[in-house]
């Protein structure tokens, strides 16, 4: 989203950001237990975090890639860097950006000072006021919004019992890699009962880079409570940082719904492998709304554990692989108690030789009686170039159940593309309107800034002006 | 001007080398109400497709002339900006798309910045000639064709017709699958277009044409025009059939 | 494993049945010629304690092929069947249609089913889609039966027999 809201980055102790850090420290290539000590003391975490951190390193050591989907061979761990502090970052000359980044964030109308921000050109965005507002208001409902950095000092206990109940650290290598080096993502705790009325954003409390590379995320809805926090931007976000791979844990505890929209856009360098989950506990309701545009290979599955009877769990999933991009991404859904409903909704457009493959399970487990779950997934491929694929597993254990997928792959309807022709709307148009009616399920659950940035950047990608 | 549609010997095959059009003339002037008829299979639905540049045919010989200028090797939408418009005998669904911001990008397509509509502006005439079809629901609210009845679809049809404002429209079967009251608010609403329309009506029941008082009547079999002549023609036909007219030529 | 090319258009019906006697079912077809079509029909009758792992694997490699892969699946007492299909359309096979449904009915409280109808689409101008379901006899059906007085067990029998016909009485 066009940033209009921006944060406070700078070291402002009253806002509880983070503490100024003295120097900039940057971790030397490469992941090691010399690195992951460094980290944790250089944030002075305390002992049962860094502990937490060697043990995730051990696992992360001996845990093999994932078995499936893109070669992620040529990434290589010895050459990155996995910890560089906000204040030490060196940020790109403006003329560094590229123009076709440039290019777009005119197109699409980002005012100048969050072009800056988005490049990662400028360290320093203000809007105090705005923010304290807000934060006044959510901590009078006795709600906890705050990084993750700070939760683990301040509200230890909390943190301790949820950490790595959900994404325990073996198990995936990302996972594993997460949990030695996490640094940033946010901390959300939500009472009984309590409706937080207006959405949570991730950039209320971003720090200097747009978006840290291993962000950790936790997120706990108490009973009978709602919560609705967004992340990410749909425009696009250049950074240097080519590994991204974040953990997201949601609980959400009997009656209470919990809606986490996510949009990411990041430049064509980058890989992002992100390991999401909601536990979805009686009657309570878990909405994912993901949105996967950028990156170069993106590895994302966000997943739905209906655990106690009558909880429901929604996936409204977009995927747009263009030129040199490979979107796996799709969600799971497993349904542990009777009574228990999923919908998984997955649009997937390829275009220009990229490549968007669908990537599912729906496990209904014995006892899960009166359970249903319904797929559905769409590819549109624009040309002769790109290529879709679907690999929906669905296994069922239990009789009484309804489990029904569907999918279907094409390209533009030829005689969609008369008709609007033939009212005089040229190719281009006619095919953004086709492909914006096609993923319309998904962005009209959007905000409204992201919808109408998704749908421009659709046109401009339509146009060739973005690859 | 003398404003014109010219079919001009007019020969097209589908992509699959069947040769539909053999040899087809016909002159259309703006104001004037042409019907054509024929049997099922006959080229009908195919004349108003190529005219429009459906690409599933291919012009072999001839021309189509709008107000002199040549448009067979024009693409649809170039074709629409000179005013041609098309009444699909069966509208085809875009999902997602938003009928009302579909059609308002139609139209502003031919205005200038300064006559472009704005959404609220458009909605507001939209629903003003919606409600004179008698469309059901909120047609600005749903998406394009989707979910429409038949009826819908063709009412749907006339209305952007009657927002695009087109010099010359071809209806292909604008009357079929039409109750007596929808076919009523569509007569109606072509009968008190405010714009001057070269119209082409392709009917094979007829039942339009009671409403419709046609100028010229044409019959379309096996690919060529065998008979032309006016409002009687269509008439001994209804009595007699076509096998009857086509050997009594 | 059984190999299987189709030439030029050839057109292959191959109807399989498997009533519990084999535990492994493989397939890999290639539409190799211009204009082959396939149609595949897959009924599994499972009961007692029987299970069956099925591969099925459909490669489009020229224009104009086609492939309808149609799996019915009783499944009671005991049985398990894991049915795995993947469709794939080459590169270049343009004007080529695939069509994968897999149908499994749970008849008992044991019965267990698993389907990976996966599809991997290298061509754009092709039609291609699936779709799956698994689960127990529609309640309202059974209902609309039995108040006609047929018993349960009948009513079951006739919606069986009905969830089969399409499959039996299939015609191209």
């Amino acid at each position: 989203m066009a940033m209009k809201k921006s944060s406070t980055i700078n070291n402002q102790y009253t806002y509880g950001f983070h503490k100024p850090e003295k120097s900039s420290f940057k971790t030397p290539l490469g992941i090691n237990e010399k690195v992951v000590e460094a980290i944790s003391a250089y944030k002075n975490e305390p002992l049962w975090m860094r502990e937490f951190r060697l043990k995730a390193l051990k696992i992360f050591e001996k845990k093999k890639m994932p078995s499936f989907g893109p070669d992620l061979s040529k990434l290589n761990f010895d050459k990155l860097c996995f910890y560089n502090s906000p204040s030490g970052s060196k940020f790109r000359k403006w003329s560094d950006v590229p123009k076709d980044i440039l290019d777009t964030y005119n197109k699409i109308g980002v005012p100048e000072a969050e072009k800056k921000f988005l490049a990662g050109v400028e360290a320093q965005y203000d809007s105090e006021v705005i923010y304290s507002n807000l934060k006044n208001h959510w901590e009078k409902l006795g709600v906890i919004f705050t990084d993750m950095d700070t939760a683990v000092k301040k509200y230890p206990e909390l943190v301790k019992k949820y950490l790595g109940t959900l994404v325990p650290a073996d198990d995936n290598k990302f996972s594993a890699l997460n949990s030695a080096v996490w640094s940033g993502g946010s901390f959300i705790y939500v009472p009984k009962r309590v409706s937080v009325p207006i959405p949570l954003q991730a950039y209320f409390r971003i720090n200097a880079k747009a978006v840290g590379q291993f962000e950790r995320t936790i997120i706990i809805a108490e009973e009978g409570s709602f919560v609705h926090y967004i992340e990410g931007c749909s425009a696009p976000i250049y950074t240097n940082d080519s590994l991204h791979a974040a953990v997201v844990e949601v609980f959400v505890k009997k009656g209470a719904r919990v809606r986490y929209t996510s949009i990411q856009n990041w430049s064509g360098n980058v890989y992002n492998l992100v390991t999401k989950r909601m536990q979805i506990e009686e009657n309570g309701v878990g909405e994912w709304v993901d949105g996967n545009l950028g990156s170069k290979i993106n590895m994302k599955y966000p997943a739905l554990i209906l655990k106690g009877k009558g909880a429901r769990g929604e996936l409204l999933s977009l995927a747009y692989a263009g030129e040199n991009q490979y979107q796996d991404t799709g969600g799971k859904a497993i349904h542990l108690a009777p009574n228990t409903t999923s919908t998984l909704i997955s649009k997937s457009i390829s275009r220009n030789g990229g490549r968007a493959s669908y990537r599912g399970l729906v496990k209904i487990a014995k006892g899960a009686k009166g359970s249903k779950s319904h797929v559905r997934c769409d590819a549109l491929l624009l040309d002769d170039k790109s290529r879709s694929d679907t690999y929906p597993v669905n296994d069922v254990q239990e009789q009484d159940v309804t489990l029904g997928h569907e999918a279907s792959v094409s390209k533009v309807g030829e005689q969609q593309l008369f008709y609007l022709m033939s009212r005089g709307l040229n190719e281009v148009q006619a095919t953004s309107l086709i492909v914006n009616g096609f993923i319309e399920p998904i962005v009209k659950e959007l905000p409204l800034e992201y919808a109408v940035e998704l749908n421009r950047l659709i046109n401009l990608s339509m146009e060739g002006a973005i690859a | 001007m003398n404003k014109s549609l010219v079919i001009e010997n007019l020969y097209a095959k589908s992509v699959d080398d069947k040769e539909i059009l053999k040899g087809v003339s016909l002159i259309i002037k703006q104001n004037e109400i042409h019907a054509l008829m024929g049997p099922n299979g006959g080229g009908k639905s195919t004349l108003a497709q190529v005219i429009m540049g459906h690409p599933g045919f291919v012009i072999t010989k001839g021309k189509i002339l709008v107000n002199g200028k040549n448009i067979a090797k024009l693409t649809s939408d170039k074709r629409a900006k000179l005013g041609i418009f098309l009444g699909f005998q069966y509208p085809v669904e875009v999902p997602g798309v938003n009928f009302a911001n579909f059609l308002r990008m139609a139209v502003n397509e031919n205005k200038t910045k300064n006559e472009k509509f704005s959404p609220i502006a458009f909605r507001n005439l939209i629903k003003e000639k919606a409600e004179k079809l008698a469309f059901s629901e909120d047609v600005t609210k749903r998406f394009l064709n989707e979910g429409f009845s038949g009826g819908e679809k063709k009412k749907a049809e006339i209305l952007q017709m009657a927002l695009l404002k087109p010099s010359f429209a071809i209806l292909d079967e604008p009357d079929s699958g039409l109750d007596v009251d929808a076919l009523k608010y569509i007569s109606k609403t072509i009968t008190a277009l405010d714009f001057p329309v070269g119209l082409l009506v392709i009917t094979h029941y007829q039942r339009i044409l009671h409403y419709l008082r046609p100028d010229f009547v044409h019959v379309l079999i096996n690919g060529k025009i065998i008979k032309s002549g006016d409002a009687n023609l269509a008439k001994a036909i209804e009595r007699n059939g076509y096998e009857k007219i086509f050997n009594n030529k | 494993m059984k190999n299987i090319v189709i030439k030029k258009n050839e057109n292959l019906t191959l109807p399989i049945i498997w009533r519990g006697q084999e535990k492994e079912i493989n397939y890999d077809i290639k539409l190799a010629g211009v204009g082959s079509s396939l149609t595949l029909q897959m009924l599994l009758l499972g009961k007692k304690n029987d299970k069956v792992k099925i591969q099925v694997k459909v490669d489009h490699q020229a224009i104009e092929t086609k492939s309808k892969i149609i799996v019915k699946g009783i499944i009671d007492d005991n049985a398990s069947i894991d049915f795995n299909g993947l469709v794939k359309i080459e590169k270049g096979a343009k004007g080529s249609n695939a069509w994968l449904s897999a149908n499994l009915l749970l008849l008992s409280d044991s019965a267990k089913g698993r389907a990976v109808p996966a599809l991997e689409i290298l061509e754009n101008d092709v039609k291609a889609g699936h779709a799956t379901t698994i689960g127990k006899i529609n309640e309202t059906e059974l209902f609309y039966l039995m108040s006609r007085g047929l018993s349960k067990a009948k009513a079951t029998d006739l919606i069986v027999q009905g969830f089969l016909n399409g499959f039996l009485n299939y015609e191209k």
